[in-house]
């Protein structure tokens, strides 16, 4: 299938990105995929190294009654020592040999807090397009930041495979997913797999500017879907309509069609009380999914 | 740093309720035994020191306060209720143990602040970095050494810079490589196998040896007896824990040299022994020669012999009280004292035999199930509660199965109990040990529980096989 040439102004840049490193885990794939996403937008490259509060206050926590102050203060200090050590003579020489020889500039930082909070921070103070990050469950990482990030944010697998799995619905804008979808296709020679997922468990449109309308009916959202569905055509992309919960879905059709990256956007999803999800859905997909993800925020 | 305030607040105040919640579910549970009547076999006494023992054990495994401060609870909620006076309470935690401890863990303050252990850590590993295999088994045979002079804690916290330093000169990527994996883990379970050899190990052995001296028919333990009792459990479990991570995690590096620099440059920083460093041996070795040869009943005394350590270190300069306030963990000393009293109010109301009976009455009188019941309950306990405390909640209740139970002596239940209690293996959070080796990076939670579940059922056998082929076959406990 041959996609409409997207004209250059309509790409979506990374060009700055960050790369966070949790000092709980790490994952050198990420490495290698900013390498190829600076290299291809001519960007630099962040990154971050985090040294986990969390453990440090597990570690005090746990300990407390069962050595002395001065034991615990000195068994941290070793820790957040050991740490920075590892940080310049492993991830940071890993980071520098992917990034010298690619003439990408690489700038090296490290940092003490949780994981989320220390990402946020750095957000807030420099400007990033990307973050690029790795994610394992086994641990004590906070990763609220995966539901609250206004930016992009790359979970990297390490998993290569055929297809890029583009995930649209009634729950977001579907303006950004489809034009990086193939854009990141005919960068990585990957074929695209686009899915319009019609969540009937929240039956509502969402306008392209994030709006959440009212409820609509079961034939109002399918009619949506098809109009998407045409939309795309024109485009020479087809788009598989499923229906269903959002989530469930989504997970479904990755396991069936193992994709290298899942691309999914910015879904509004209903507000709890205060303002708050109702579920974190994208640290659930996060969770399930074995390959990479990339979520447009 | 406006937004994050009112998240910091309101984790804050979600923590705060959860504390109060969890405090008062312990405490009502103390009060409904108040009220509730008691069933035949067991007196109001006896029931209400039940509810103190369930609120204990809820307060020790979810720490809305410091495990230290549940200990002090525990010793003022008996007289309060009426189980017991005051003056029995007070009078049980001015036990010789309670010494022991104080003066095992200035000693032990002593070593570490002349580095001595760690010392004593490059120069054993020196002799084991040829192969990676060797260097990993290196690195569990020291931590076990050095636990049977050092608490547990205290060896996790020296041998985790050590490790690290050379992972890193390895450049061992953490949580990539099997190498990495296998030698912090190393650390952990080497720490938690080494700390059942001697008293000074872990504080449960004390508490065990004080429970027994508690006894109306009382059961004195020396240091050397505990040392034969609980070696072959270490020397026959440590080194198939050892294998069983060789085989979970296939050895993945073959070049050792980068390591063995790293151990050679840290051991030429160490510099040559000085005159303090030679004392402090010196005395340590008395101490010790004292402890084995010396430490029963018709001689000193194991409290007598570590004060009388401790006081030599005094004497000869090498510390001072400021040392002491710096390096001696005071919270254990009143967790230990919670627990004793605890073990005493609990026996001494006939609680504990009380439990034993109802939970081991369908058991019958199968003296070899009644001991893996034992052991595998006292493991589970552990798993996620502090040693001691758990230690303290099973024994009244292992000592209660012997008197029920023909054929488990109450020597032999407090063994088995304060051996298995050691054996945190699964959680993270199961032992201060697993947190800080798990601090490292190199391993992943779901590491430590897949290997962890394995290495606890081989010591399940192992001290289920020492018990009843050693203990009671050859010892005749």
């Amino acid at each position: 299938m041959k996609n409409k040439i997207i004209k250059k102004e309509e790409y979506t840049k990374f060009q700055s990105i960050l790369l966070p490193i949790s000092s709980e885990f790490y994952p050198p794939t990420v490495f290698q995929i900013s390498a190829f996403l600076a290299d291809t937008f001519h960007g630099n490259v962040t990154s971050v190294y985090i040294t986990e509060k969390r453990t440090l206050d597990e570690m005090e926590r746990l300990s407390d009654t069962h050595l002395s102050y001065s034991e615990i203060e000195e068994a941290q200090r070793d820790v957040r020592h050991e740490y920075l050590i590892q940080a310049e003579c492993i991830v940071f020489e890993d980071a520098r040999a992917y990034f010298k020889k690619r003439n990408i500039p690489l700038q090296t930082k490290c940092a003490e807090g949780d994981f989320s909070e220390v990402i946020k921070k750095e957000i807030r103070q420099n400007h990033y397009d990307l973050i690029v990050m790795g994610y394992e469950k086994k641990c004590y990482i906070d990763y609220t930041l995966i539901d609250e990030s206004d930016i992009p944010i790359w979970i990297e697998s390490g998993i290569d495979n055929d297809t890029i799995l583009a995930v649209c619905s009634n729950l977001s804008p579907n303006k950004k997913v489809p034009l990086i979808s193939q854009h990141l296709s005919m960068l990585f020679g990957k074929k695209l797999h686009m899915i319009y997922v019609v969540d009937l468990d929240d039956p509502v449109l969402v306008d392209p500017t994030g709006i959440r309308s009212e409820k609509k009916s079961v034939d109002e959202l399918m009619e949506a879907a098809k109009k998407f569905q045409e939309k795309m055509k024109k485009n020479n992309i087809s788009v598989q309509i499923i229906s269903g919960s959002f989530e469930k879905e989504t997970i479904k059709a990755l396991r069936e069609i193992k994709p290298k990256l899942v691309i999914i956007g910015r879904e509004q999803k209903k507000k709890g009380m205060f303002g708050f999800s109702v579920r974190n859905i994208k640290r659930k997909l996060a969770e399930h999914c074995k390959y990479s993800l990339l979520f447009m925020n | 740093m406006t937004k994050k305030l009112p998240k910091q607040q309101s984790k804050k105040i979600t923590t705060w309720w959860y504390k109060i919640f969890i405090s008062l579910f312990a405490f009502s549970i103390v009060i409904i035994t108040f009220f509730l009547p008691n069933p035949a076999g067991l007196t109001h006494s006896g029931q209400v020191m039940i509810g103190i023992m369930i609120m204990g054990a809820i307060l020790w495994i979810t720490e809305p306060i410091s495990l230290a401060a549940t200990g002090l609870l525990i010793i003022i909620m008996q007289p309060i209720m009426g189980t017991l006076q005051s003056k029995d309470v007070f009078a049980s935690f001015g036990n010789q143990a309670i010494f022991f401890l104080i003066g095992a863990f200035i000693i032990a303050g002593a070593i570490e602040k002349y580095g001595l252990h760690r010392r004593i850590a490059l120069r054993l590993l020196t002799y084991f970095a040829n192969r990676p295999k060797m260097l990993s088994f290196g690195i569990m045979t020291s931590c076990v050494f050095l636990t049977f002079i050092i608490p547990e804690h205290g060896v996790a916290a020296l041998f985790l810079p050590i490790v690290t330093s050379i992972l890193i000169a390895m450049k061992v990527r953490p949580r990539q490589s099997n190498f990495g994996k296998v030698c912090m883990l190393s650390v952990a379970y080497g720490c938690s196998i080494g700390s059942l050899g001697t008293l000074i190990g872990g504080a449960r052995n004390p508490l065990t040896v004080t429970i027994l001296s508690n006894l109306d028919t009382p059961i004195t333990i020396t240091f050397f007896d505990w040392m034969l009792y609980s070696m072959p459990v270490v020397f026959i479990a440590f080194p198939l824990v050892w294998l069983l991570l060789q085989l979970s995690f296939p050895i993945d590096v073959k070049d050792i040299e980068s390591a063995k620099k790293e151990i050679n440059h840290q051991v030429s920083t160490e510099g040559k022994i000085g005159k303090s460093e030679a004392t402090v041996i010196g005395i340590v070795i008395f101490t010790v020669i004292l402890w084995i040869f010396f430490s029963s009943s018709q001689y000193f005394g194991l409290a007598v012999v570590a004060l009388l350590g401790s006081l030599l270190l005094f004497f000869s300069g090498v510390i001072n009280w400021k040392d002491v306030e710096k390096r001696v963990p005071w919270g254990i000393i009143l967790l230990y004292g919670g627990a004793i009293t605890l073990g005493y109010g609990m026996q001494k109301t006939g609680a504990g035999a009380w439990i034993a009976q109802s939970l081991f009455n369908a058991v019958g009188n199968q003296t070899y199930l009644v001991i893996l019941i034992l052991i595998i309950i006292t493991i589970l306990l552990t798993e996620i509660m502090s040693n001691v405390a758990a230690v303290a909640i099973l024994l009244p209740i292992g000592i209660g199965v012997a008197t029920n139970i023909p054929g488990v002596s109450p020597l032999l239940a407090a063994m088995i109990i304060a051996l298995s209690g050691g054996l945190a293996f699964m959680l993270v959070i199961s032992t201060p040990g697993n947190t800080i080796a798990y601090s490292s990076g190199y391993f992943s939670t779901r590491d430590l529980f897949r290997v962890g579940i394995v290495s606890n059922i081989i010591c399940i056998s192992v001290i289920f096989l020492v018990a009843i082929i050693y203990w009671k076959g050859v010892l005749g406990l």
